[in-house]
């Protein structure tokens, strides 16, 4: 039988180095396959997290500032009452509390976790300090939260709360407030 | 027999390079640091545009408060510009004086003068023409204030202006707010050597970026070498003995530069004799700012408007307390020996300028 397809041993053997390559071709995929399915069943976690809120929350922060008030008559904006309120604490402590605290509520909104899909309500906390300090940390003068803002239950990382928006306002030619957002959540 | 030997030779060079690509793919993929996290870049961009946004909210309102206190500060001083404001520092806009100048400190709004006939004349003093000059000379320096104390990069003296209306101006941006998306802006930054430039022949010091944090926002900073040192050992006299930090306002001008400010300020001074009182004549070639040699320089926080005598007392002896091995001062003072009334206190020469030599040979350290 065989003499019929091998007409000799040399063409036997180059047969047989064929079949090999074929075979280490196929276990070698194979292998390969379970090592990368091995390797799939505990990925390493890359998403991104707490950093993806900041675009948005910088533009809820500018939303705020932003904000028109009615003062004395006048419609001005949430900074320029901050900066009014830095000038003069006891006339326009009440106004400021109550204009940040209506804004920061109306811009609550409802947020679906895309993972676990639970629904919580997304509130705001404002805080305005003398100065920058480290990263996350904060050392308010005054500060303000919405409604739905609890805060052990803030939008966070290793080293606590994040400081998702903040921007530095001018108040004179000599001194500025750093302002600081942070969002936390409470279950609907 | 030749091509059954070739296909041996494929197959096995194939199945080799495939066990080759899956083990660099599945050492890449297995290693934790070869990805990163997804989207970071995009993540710096979004991040970047927020600053952005963050940045041109300050200049909105900064824009807004100076223009306010623009027209307090002219309303108070009858159109004109304040004396005090003249110096050769942040001019960037021309204006013009008032006509008939202070009296007991306030500005004149009419003068009465006697006629050849005996009888009264009325000399208005007020001119509301120069109203839009002053008040775009006012808001450009009340804004580059303001924005000299924001922490992104703004640069100042940066926009041209047009007025309009009753009271509004617009401001055009020369030159546009960078910033680098690639460099993680909220990450400290490596404290770099100077870079070196080469302007006619000699060798000067960049130091406009510089980590020192020596230099003005917004401001170019560039000195000669030598100059560059003392100010770094003037830094390390005002940090250690005096717990304050130096900051330069105004460093070396190019000779365009020079011209620029001169003719500015004709406008203000168009008797060349009393322009040269104020302003370093560019066509005499000796002035002190075009040779990298001289510095205007006050301290952190505030400007030549709120230093005190005591400040402008501390300055000169930082300045001057860099010494050579003589004990010769190194930095001399344009102005009079214990005076801060004449001259100016915040401009320092060094390095063999004219008003150097003369003070060195004279034994002071001020000058006028």
């Amino acid at each position: 039988m065989s003499c019929k397809i091998f007409h000799n041993k040399k063409a036997l053997s180059e047969f047989i180095l064929d079949i090999w390559s074929y075979i280490i071709f196929a276990v070698t995929i194979f292998l390969f396959l379970i090592l990368f399915k091995l390797q799939s069943v505990a990925p390493t976690k890359n998403e991104l997290r707490g950093i993806a809120d900041i675009p948005t929350s910088s533009l809820t922060l500018n939303t705020y500032l932003r904000a028109p008030a009615i003062i004395d008559g006048n419609e001005i904006s949430i900074a320029e009452l901050i900066r009014l309120w830095h000038l003069n604490p006891d006339k326009y402590k009440s106004s400021l509390e109550t204009a940040s605290i209506d804004i920061l509520n109306r811009l609550e909104y409802e947020y679906t976790h895309p993972q676990t899909k639970n629904k919580v309500v997304r509130g705001f906390h404002i805080s305005i300090n003398r100065q920058k300090e480290q990263a996350n940390a904060i050392n308010p003068i005054i500060k303000f939260k919405s409604k739905s803002f609890q805060d052990g239950l803030c939008i966070s990382n290793q080293y606590g709360c994040i400081n998702l928006g903040e921007q530095i306002i001018p108040i004179s030619e000599s001194s500025t407030l750093y302002i600081v957002l942070r969002e936390g959540y409470k279950a609907k | 027999m030749n091509s059954k030997k070739a296909a041996l030779v494929y197959n096995w060079t194939l199945t080799f390079m495939v066990i080759g690509i899956l083990a660099w793919a599945f050492l890449q993929f297995g290693s934790k640091h070869s990805l990163g996290s997804l989207g970071t870049k995009q993540m710096t961009i979004f991040k970047i545009y927020s600053m952005a946004e963050s940045a041109l909210f300050y200049i909105d309102q900064s824009a807004k408060y100076a223009l306010q206190q623009a027209v307090y500060d002219l309303a108070q001083n009858g159109v004109s510009v304040s004396d005090f404001e003249l110096n050769e520092i942040n001019i960037n806009l021309p204006f013009e004086k008032n006509k008939c100048g202070k009296f007991k400190d306030a500005y004149v709004w009419y003068e009465l003068s006697k006629g050849t006939s005996g009888n009264i004349l009325k000399n208005d003093c007020f001119d509301s023409n120069p109203l839009i000059t002053n008040l775009k000379f006012t808001f450009d320096k009340k804004l580059n204030d303001y924005l000299s104390l924001s922490p992104y990069n703004i640069r100042i003296n940066n926009y041209d202006y047009d007025a309009s209306g009753s009271i509004e101006i617009i401001g055009k941006a020369r030159t546009p707010l960078i910033f680098d998306i690639l460099k993680d802006e909220t990450k400290p930054i490596i404290i770099k050597e100077p870079v070196e430039v080469q302007v006619e022949q000699k060798k000067f010091s960049d130091f406009s970026t510089q980590e020192l944090k020596m230099c003005a926002k917004g401001v170019k900073c560039v000195l000669s070498e030598d100059a560059f040192k003392l100010m770094v050992k003037a830094q390390e006299i005002a940090a250690t003995k005096y717990k304050r930090k130096l900051v330069v306002n105004s460093a070396l001008r190019t000779q365009e530069e020079q011209i620029a400010i001169w003719n500015k300020f004709a406008a203000t001074y168009p008797d060349v004799t009393e322009r040269r009182k104020k302003i370093c004549d560019p066509n005499n070639l000796k002035c002190p700012h075009t040779t990298g040699n001289a510095v205007d320089v006050v301290f952190e926080g505030k400007t030549t408007k709120t230093m005190t005598n005591n400040d402008w007392l501390i300055l000169h002896e930082i300045m001057t307390g860099v010494k050579n091995d003589k004990g010769e001062p190194l930095w001399v003072r344009y102005g009079e020996e214990k005076r801060y009334d004449i001259g100016e206190p915040w401009h320092f020469e060094c390095c063999g300028t004219d008003r150097h030599k003369r003070a060195q040979a004279k034994g002071v350290t001020a000058i006028v």
